[in-house]
């Protein structure tokens, strides 16, 4: 794939919301995911 | 938000402001450990030097000088949710593009929501550590006083949940 079949998806970190519980669930698995119907994977930022 | 390019996808959480409070204090007053570890500036060892739960501080809201400012002292208490998402217009243009929101009370239900979304399987961990709780020997519990003092400090944060429930996110 090339960078343009990439979408990214960002995670906003807001403190003491359970962010970083699902910030560490994600950041490692999100640049595999694929959103249906967007036909392309995701790359994953948090944004703190 | 501002971070984030226009028309890309974001996701965020968020909790009940008065549960993200206690939560926000008692972090801080551990320093954010176990799982952190960030000394107090100047400001917030001397808001904890004065009170040391979030109920005494709340409590004295409105009622002691300096409690203000103690309050408006510890990172998390003070931040809000519009430190994030701007302002109401500016969220609004933006809104298509939230993904999901979750809600920190019923996380592990919104987290596999979202993972289905993505396509993905990953699920939270169960270490308290990783999942940066509250030990059990903090106090969590507010008095009835401290919960009437916090709401107008609040405010802004409650108009922005009832924002989310408005646009059904």
């Amino acid at each position: 794939m090339s960078d343009a079949d990439y979408r990214p998806i960002h995670f906003l970190h807001i403190g003491k919301t359970g962010g970083t519980v699902v910030n560490g669930a994600l950041e490692d698995r999100l640049d595999e995911c694929r959103v249906p119907g967007a036909g392309c994977h995701c790359i994953y930022t948090s944004i703190a | 938000m501002s971070d984030v390019p226009v028309g890309e996808q974001f996701v965020f959480a968020v909790r009940d402001p008065i549960e993200r409070f206690v939560s926000g204090f008692n972090s801080r007053s551990r320093k954010g450990r176990p799982r952190y570890d960030e000394q107090w500036l100047p400001r917030e060892a001397a808001a904890f030097a004065r009170y040391s739960t979030p109920s005494a501080l709340a409590e004295a809201l409105g009622r002691e000088e300096g409690a203000e400012k103690a309050y408006r002292s510890i990172r998390h208490v003070s931040s809000s949710y519009w430190d994030w998402l701007d302002d109401e217009q500016s969220f609004l243009a933006r809104s298509s593009d939230v993904l999901m929101v979750l809600r920190q009370g019923r996380l592990e239900e919104d987290f596999e929501r979202l993972c289905n979304v993505l396509g993905i399987a990953a699920t939270l961990t169960s270490d308290p550590v990783g999942r940066h709780e509250t030990p059990a020997n903090f106090k969590t519990t507010l008095t009835p006083a401290a919960v009437q003092n916090l709401r107008p400090f609040l405010a802004r944060e409650y108009d922005f949940l009832d924002l989310l429930e408005s646009l059904d996110l």
